[in-house]
């Protein structure tokens, strides 16, 4: 068996990762795709807990996971069409409205 | 033989991942995403989650990513390289990194010094998943199904275009 | 007691009415105060017998308070005291007063002010007698400042003319100055004595209190000292009598009653009020004998050069108060009550006549008076009380001056030396002015001619005041005055050496002035250049103006802008501006936090999360 320790450092390597990409990177999309990134992470957590606790919780929150995140794609991708639609690119370092 | 299949499908997630972030081509970058999608289904067979690894595959590498396609097609962002100039935020570059790691390295520090115990076994099957969730989880089950209703109306709402006077 | 306070009150209330019914009504403002005076008079007189009748029961004292202010260690109280010395003070200053209301009744007649002078009139009868009956240093002081008011209203009287405006100015800052040392010490006394629970502002209770408390004598000293610069304000002694000569601006009746006869001498009575207290301190008593002395003799010296008939008597009365001061200094308190009494009587009378010939003549200069003729003979009421009053001033004998200055100069032959001789060469310097004085007015030789601008008598209501006051001007001195004050000081028996020689010193000063300015006697030896120094500095008074000027304009004025500046750019510009551009400086820095990018605030967020982190794993792990 492999040790749950291990899968939860692979979780947390993608995590990491995730956040990196949303903190660095200036197009909308791969912003989005690193929160993605990031949400599996967590669901990864979760099923290697279910696995450890010898308990079916952790997988069925992980699927809830996964529809949350579909929802929340949805409307990203709604958000990044509009930005698109404002600004012709989907560069975020052109949104500044809010700096005060 | 497990072990084979953890750390390759380990070592493909994280280099997906890195290709994520780092693909100039947000094309390129979505396909790497389904690549680790990929291999996290291996990883959730590998801790006996059938039926969660197939869901994840249908929803996420069928459904998300293919919207995410979609949308990078239609806004015509897809198709191009993203110069190195426009790709990064220079100006906090070395910091993320440095956050980053410094972050990786707390987590890191902190499950080495969790003393878990040997994981056991748990029963993913289709039957006893379905039972948990109809049985236990079933009003967040509907409240999800009301929350993606809810998603639709708000991504139409949005994304609609203003009708010509 | 109700009569004492009726006394005090009566006077207040007609000034009130004036002020507030009867300023379009001058005539019947005029009359009202000149009968609420007479009144006050009358009872004064019936207070008087009514005391004289208990005196076997309650002795000579009386005493009706009202706990005023009630604190927990403290208590002010406003009462009225009655003893000799108030009796005799309240008789002075009502009489007097009476005869002068009487007498600005036609002498004001024609002036557009007139009710609002009547108003400010009674109010200042009313502040005097307050002081005169106060029964504890709070109160007297309340007083001692209305007094100042009332000079300064009445200075100011005619406040169209920037001169006057100024006078009345100058005169309530000087006194003012010497209050703030008179509230000092009132205060410090309280204080000394409340340390062994002996606190009190009330006179008799003083008396008791003073010798058991037992006082240092260093700060018995100064708090005599102290007290004294109050008297100093108000009675016009050297450094702060600049403000007296001034004060002539007023109307010629009010430097009758209170810058001769009334006001000024309140600084002499506290000194009498309170010579318990002053004896208990022999260095104070030596300051204040020698202010007075010094006093006496400048004031007399600066009176030879002045050509204004009221600056002349003006600085006679600063001179004649220095006596009083002296006597006071020299523990002689019955010689100094004497003085004052007689000198309210002939000053009071010159001042009165000498507004009859300013208003005959239309000028108040001497020479020019010089000029016109036939004074003695149109003018006889006039002229003959006139003169009156200079005898008495000078001391010819038996005069009531006479005796109250011999006390004086006895009192003096008994201390210092110097003093001594300063005090009888004043004597000379009295004589010598009044001399100069007459002679320009009675006994120069008038150019032969024509009288075309012929003088003439005032009316009645003015002559009856002269006549009543040169009555006792001339035989004052034979009241009891000293009896009734029960002071009995052993004289010298040197009496008789010192009365001649002041009979002396007079006769020669008044010759010698005759000599001078009718005839003309010795005029190359006061023209050459020898006199010329002397002369100027007696016409610049000293240079205490001069001095105060240079103080107030190059001291105080720079001082007064260093701490302008100082509160300008300091306070204002450093402190308040500076905070407020500090906070907007720090705010402009903090705003650039906000850029507006989401990505840096969540890369703040993650910097937090990481090291909470940290600090976690510090926490388990050190």
């Amino acid at each position: 068996m492999i040790p749950t320790t291990y899968y939860l450092i692979v979780s947390g390597l993608l995590f990491v990762i995730g956040l990196c990409g949303i903190l660095i990177r200036r197009n909308l999309i791969l912003i989005l795709l690193s929160i993605e990134l990031m949400l599996n992470a967590a669901n990864l957590n979760f099923i290697a807990g279910s696995a450890l606790q010898g308990q079916l919780n952790g997988q069925v929150s992980a699927f809830f996971v996964m529809v949350i995140a579909a929802a929340e794609v949805t409307i990203g991708l709604a958000i990044a069409v509009l930005l698109f639609r404002k600004q012709g690119s989907a560069d975020t370092d052109k949104v500044k409205w809010l700096k005060g | 033989m497990e072990f084979f299949l953890f750390y390759f499908a380990s070592a493909v997630a994280v280099l997906g991942a890195l290709l994520v972030i780092l693909l100039p081509r947000p094309a390129h970058a979505l396909m790497a995403l389904i690549g680790v999608m990929f291999a996290l289904a291996v990883l959730y067979l590998l801790l006996q989650a059938p039926f969660v690894a197939m869901v994840h595959l249908i929803v996420y590498a069928g459904a998300v990513l293919v919207l995410f396609l979609f949308v990078i097609m239609l806004e015509g962002v897809g198709a191009k390289d993203i110069p190195l100039s426009q790709r990064f935020r220079k100006s906090y570059l070395f910091l993320v990194c440095f956050v980053g790691t410094a972050f990786l390295v707390s987590v890191v520090f902190i499950l080495f010094h969790l003393a878990l115990p040997a994981p056991q076994g748990v029963e993913g099957t289709v039957e006893a998943f379905g039972r948990m969730l109809f049985r236990d989880y079933w009003l967040p089950f509907e409240l999800t199904s009301l929350l993606l209703l809810l998603g639709i109306f708000a991504a139409i709402a949005l994304a609609k275009k203003e009708p010509e006077l | 007691m109700e009569l004492a306070w009726c006394i005090l009150w009566i006077p207040f209330l007609i000034a009130g009415t004036i002020f507030f019914c009867l300023l379009s009504r001058p005539r019947l403002a005029g009359w009202l105060s000149t009968g609420g005076m007479f009144t006050c008079f009358i009872l004064v007189v019936s207070l008087l017998f009514q005391i004289q009748k208990n005196a076997a029961v309650n002795g000579w004292v009386l005493e009706s308070s009202i706990r005023w202010i009630i604190l927990s260690d403290v208590t002010i109280e406003f009462g009225l005291l009655v003893n000799r010395l108030s009796l005799l003070m309240l008789l002075i200053v009502t009489g007097v007063s009476s005869l002068i209301f009487l007498y600005s009744t036609s002498y004001m007649k024609d002036e557009p002010g007139y009710a609002r002078y009547f108003a400010s009139l009674s109010l200042f009868a009313f502040s005097m007698l307050g002081i005169v009956l106060a029964n504890n240093l709070i109160q007297i002081f309340i007083f001692w400042e209305l007094v100042g008011v009332s000079s300064y209203l009445l200075i100011s009287f005619w406040f169209e003319k920037d001169s006057a405006a100024t006078a009345g100015k100058k005169a309530f800052l000087t006194t003012r100055a010497g209050d703030v040392g008179m509230l000092i010490g009132i205060l410090f006394l309280f204080g000394m004595l409340s340390r062994q629970g002996l606190g009190t502002f009330n006179f008799l209770l003083l008396q008791t209190n003073l010798p058991q408390a037992a006082i240092p004598a260093g700060v018995m000293t100064a708090l005599g000292i102290l007290l004294f610069l109050g008297v100093a304000g108000k009675s016009a002694q050297m450094p702060l009598h600049v403000w007296l000569p001034d004060a002539m601006e007023g109307p010629t009746p009010v430097s009758a009653l209170i810058h001769a006869a009334t006001m000024v001498a309140a600084g002499v009575f506290l000194l009498a009020r309170l010579q318990f207290f002053f004896v208990m301190s022999p260095d104070a008593m030596h300051v204040i004998a020698w202010t007075g002395g010094i006093t006496a003799f400048l004031a007399g010296s600066i009176a030879i050069v002045q050509n204004d008939i009221k600056k002349i008597l003006a600085y006679s009365t600063l001179s004649q108060l220095g006596y009083m001061v002296m006597a006071l200094g020299l523990d002689n308190s019955g010689a100094g009550m004497f003085h004052l009494t007689t000198h309210a009587f002939f000053k009071a009378l010159l001042f009165l006549g000498a507004g009859s010939l300013i208003h005959a003549m239309h000028t108040q200069d001497i020479w020019v008076m010089s000029e016109r003729k036939n004074i003695f003979s149109r003018m006889p009421v006039t002229s003959l009380t006139f003169l009156a009053a200079t005898m008495a001033l000078m001391g010819i004998p038996f005069t009531s001056g006479f005796f109250s200055k011999e006390e004086i100069l006895m009192a003096a032959h008994g201390g210092p030396a110097p003093l001594f001789w300063l005090a009888m060469i004043t004597v000379f310097f009295t004589a010598f002015y009044m001399g100069r004085l007459t002679t320009a007015l009675f006994l120069k030789p008038r150019p032969v001619g024509e009288d075309h601008h012929p003088v003439h008598e005032s009316g009645w209501i003015v002559l009856i005041p002269l006549v009543i006051l040169a009555i006792f001007s001339l035989g004052g001195g034979y009241l009891p005055l000293r009896e009734f004050l029960g002071v009995h000081e052993a004289l010298a028996e040197s009496g008789s050496f010192v009365k001649w020689l002041a009979l002396g010193c007079s006769l020669s000063g008044f010759l010698l002035a005759f000599l001078i300015y009718s005839v003309g006697f010795a005029k190359e030896f006061t023209a050459s250049s020898l006199f010329r120094i002397p002369k100027l500095v007696l016409e610049r008074k000293y240079f205490f103006d001069d001095f105060y000027d240079w103080l107030i304009r190059d001291v105080q004025e720079n001082i007064a802008k260093g701490l302008d500046w100082f509160e300008r750019i300091v306070i204002v510009e450093w402190c308040v501006n500076g905070t407020a551009r500090l906070t907007r400086g720090v705010g402009d820095i903090l705003r650039k936090l906000q850029t507006g990018a989401v990505q840096f605030y969540a890369l703040v967020f993650t910097i937090g999360v990481t090291a909470l982190l940290y600090t976690l794993i510090l926490v388990r792990h050190p």
